[in-house]
């Protein structure tokens, strides 16, 4: 029977195996979460690794008094936030120019192009709309745990993840990814 | 069901978490209402095309994860040095308030002798309380910072953030025995 997320956080103390099994089994879930809070540009497998080093320098103050996740997604929350402040800070701007590769099939680069207009769409919502929607869409967290991450009554959330969708799919129907005729 | 029972419904009923009945009567209003369904186009639209993004595959790099997690981070510093240049402050400011004061007492042309007195010891009360009001909730976002597990402490800055909590304690309760000191001197 694999052991749940909160066994191997405890047992990560003193054995790190533990904690390579913990990050094999959430890594890709986080790097995916990461990616969407903050654009194709961004340094996932840096950031990932932070929140990873964050889990592990907490590990021994770690109490399961929730689902692993929704202590691990805070984690996340606070690094891309971290992040977002860091490239205000150095200027950064956001590199969404599509890499041109004229060997992939039209079907993929046109999906890639869908990729990056999402990616952009989501750049244009506020921090709020942008954490809603990559914690509904790209983590798998319920209502209930997503209620408890960022603070807020499940109400609440459902209503500002319904405004958040709606100023998301005006911004896809400026980048042309969505007809307009849908809104109508 | 109209318009309006459906408002709370919406992200429910998109994300598939609504009571098959419930799913029915929406379903049977957005025959009938156009700006209904057309809400569900775009929610619809907008969530697929999030669904297509889901799925990136964006590699594994477990490798070097455990290795930058054995190294230790930075401590947080400007945490304790910014708390410890305060206290700093606010005892200098204290001792040339106290220093002023003295000096106030020994002139007679100053306000009369009880009422300065009164003054100055109220002043000392005033700045103690508010040095332990200031202690107070540093500790308690110390605490809940530990409590949370969201500090960046490693083994080594645990340590040091145990040492600060134990000294910012030892300073409140010299406070505090100052305090009383303070109040006894009066009676």
């Amino acid at each position: 029977m694999p052991s749940t997320d909160h066994e191997l956080m405890s047992r990560s103390r003193e054995n790190a195996a533990s904690f390579d099994r913990l990050v094999e089994r959430w890594q890709s879930r986080v790097r995916r979460a990461l990616a969407r809070l903050l654009g194709p540009s961004a340094d996932v497998d840096d950031l990932s690794q932070e929140v990873f080093l964050r889990v592990y320098g907490a590990r021994h103050r770690y109490q399961p008094r929730a689902a692993f996740s929704t202590w691990l997604y805070r984690i996340v929350l606070n690094v891309s936030r971290d992040a977002r402040r860091r490239r205000w800070w150095h200027r950064k701007p956001l590199d969404f120019e599509p890499v041109a590769d004229e060997h992939a099939p039209i079907a993929e680069t046109r999906r890639r192009e869908t990729r990056r207009s999402v990616a952009r769409a989501l750049d244009r919502l506020s921090r709020s709309q942008r954490e809603l929607i990559v914690l509904r869409h790209f983590t798998d967290l319920p209502f209930s745990e997503m209620s408890v991450v960022l603070g807020a009554p499940e109400s609440t959330i459902k209503s500002r993840l319904r405004v958040a969708l709606k100023k998301l799919h005006y911004e896809l129907i400026r980048q042309g990814v969505v007809p307009e005729e849908l809104d109508t | 069901m109209n318009c309006r029972e459906i408002e709370p419904l919406w992200m429910d009923w998109l994300y598939g978490e609504l009571d098959p009945g419930l799913v029915r009567d929406i379903d049977a209003h957005l025959e009938g209402c156009a700006p209904c369904r057309a809400e569900a186009r775009r929610l619809r639209a907008t969530t697929r095309l999030l669904r297509d993004c889901a799925d990136d595959d964006l590699g594994s790099p477990v490798a070097t994860i455990r290795r930058l997690a054995m190294r230790r981070p930075e401590p947080r510093l400007w945490r304790a040095a910014s708390v410890a240049l305060f206290l700093i402050a606010v005892s200098g400011w204290w001792l040339a308030a106290e220093l002023l004061q003295d000096r106030a007492d020994g002139t007679p042309e100053e306000r009369p002798k009880p009422i300065a007195e009164l003054e100055a010891f109220e002043g000392r009360l005033r700045r103690l309380e508010e040095m332990d009001r200031l202690l107070a909730k540093d500790l308690e976002r110390l605490d809940q910072e530990l409590a949370l597990g969201l500090t960046r402490f490693e083994a080594d800055g645990e340590r040091r953030e145990r040492t600060w909590t134990s000294e910012l304690r030892r300073l409140q309760r010299d406070i505090r025995t100052l305090y009383a000191a303070e109040l006894g001197s009066t009676e």
